[in-house]
C-alpha cells in the first residue's frame, strides 16, 4: 500500500494552526484544525452563503466543550477540500464560533480522520496521508 | 480588474477582512491569487459586495479572510 502525502500550509502568524478549505467547490474559508472536535463546524454566515438548509436539517444536535450549545443544526455539504483532498459528504454543525476567533469554523475528525494525519509544527503543515491501491 | 496574491493583500491591508475572487489557486494561502473585491476592518461591510458579485458571478470562487491574528488581542482561544 502506497501513501500519497497532501502537504497544506497553515496560514501562518494566526496564533492557531488554520487552513484555507474550499466548501462546495464555490467558497473558500478559513478553519481552525481541531483534533478535538468530533465534527467539523461552520458559521451561520457561511452556511447561509452556501445554500444549506438550516430549517430542515439532518437533525439537531448540542455541542458540547467547555460548555454546552442548544441543540445546532447538523447538515451535509457536497464536498469539503483542503489542499489537494476532497472529502464529499461531510455533515457539519452550523455553529458561530465567538466573534472575538476570525475564523468561520473548525476542522474536525469526521474530515482528519478520512486520512493519516500529521501536524508538523516546525514546517508548518498539515500534512494529509490518504491509502492509495499498490499498481 | 488587476490581480493581486494573498500576501500582497496582507501587506497592503493590514487586520481588515477581504473579499477576493480567488483565479489562482494554491495550496499555500499566500500565493493564493485573485481580484480584491472589497477589504474593511468591518466584516458587515463585505456583505453586500459578496452577495453583489455572487449575484452576477454565481461560480465564482469568493474567499473571505482576515489578514491578522484570528483570536483578538487579550484573548487566549481554548477551541
Amino acid at each position: 500500500m502506497r501513501q500519497r502525502a497532501d502537504r497544506v500550509p497553515f496560514l501562518p502568524g494566526r496564533r492557531l494552526v488554520a487552513v484555507r478549505v474550499t466548501l462546495n467547490e464555490l467558497d473558500d474559508a478559513v478553519l481552525i484544525v481541531d483534533t478535538g472536535a468530533e465534527r467539523t463546524v461552520i458559521s451561520q454566515h457561511l452556511a447561509a452563503r452556501l445554500g444549506l438548509d438550516q430549517t430542515h436539517p439532518l437533525r439537531l444536535q448540542p455541542l458540547a466543550g467547555i460548555g454546552q450549545s442548544a441543540p445546532v443544526p447538523v447538515v451535509r455539504l457536497e464536498r469539503l477540500r483542503v489542499g489537494a483532498s476532497t472529502v464529499v459528504g461531510v455533515e457539519v454543525s452550523v455553529y458561530d464560533l465567538p466573534a472575538v476567533i476570525r475564523a468561520d469554523g473548525l476542522l474536525g475528525l469526521n474530515v482528519l480522520n478520512r486520512f493519516g494525519v500529521t501536524l508538523d509544527f516546525n514546517r508548518g503543515l498539515l500534512i494529509l496521508r490518504q491509502p492509495e491501491q499498490a499498481h | 480588474m488587476e490581480i493581486v496574491t494573498v500576501a500582497e493583500v496582507e501587506q497592503q491591508h493590514p487586520n481588515e477582512w477581504v473579499l477576493l475572487e480567488v483565479v489562482r489557486d494554491h495550496k499555500d494561502h499566500a500565493r493564493v491569487a485573485g481580484h480584491l473585491l472589497a477589504h474593511s476592518p468591518d466584516r458587515a461591510d463585505l456583505e453586500k459586495p459578496y452577495q453583489d458579485y455572487r449575484a452576477v458571478h454565481s461560480r465564482a470562487r469568493l474567499y473571505e479572510f482576515y489578514t491578522g491574528t484570528l483570536v483578538a488581542e487579550g484573548v487566549a482561544a481554548i477551541v
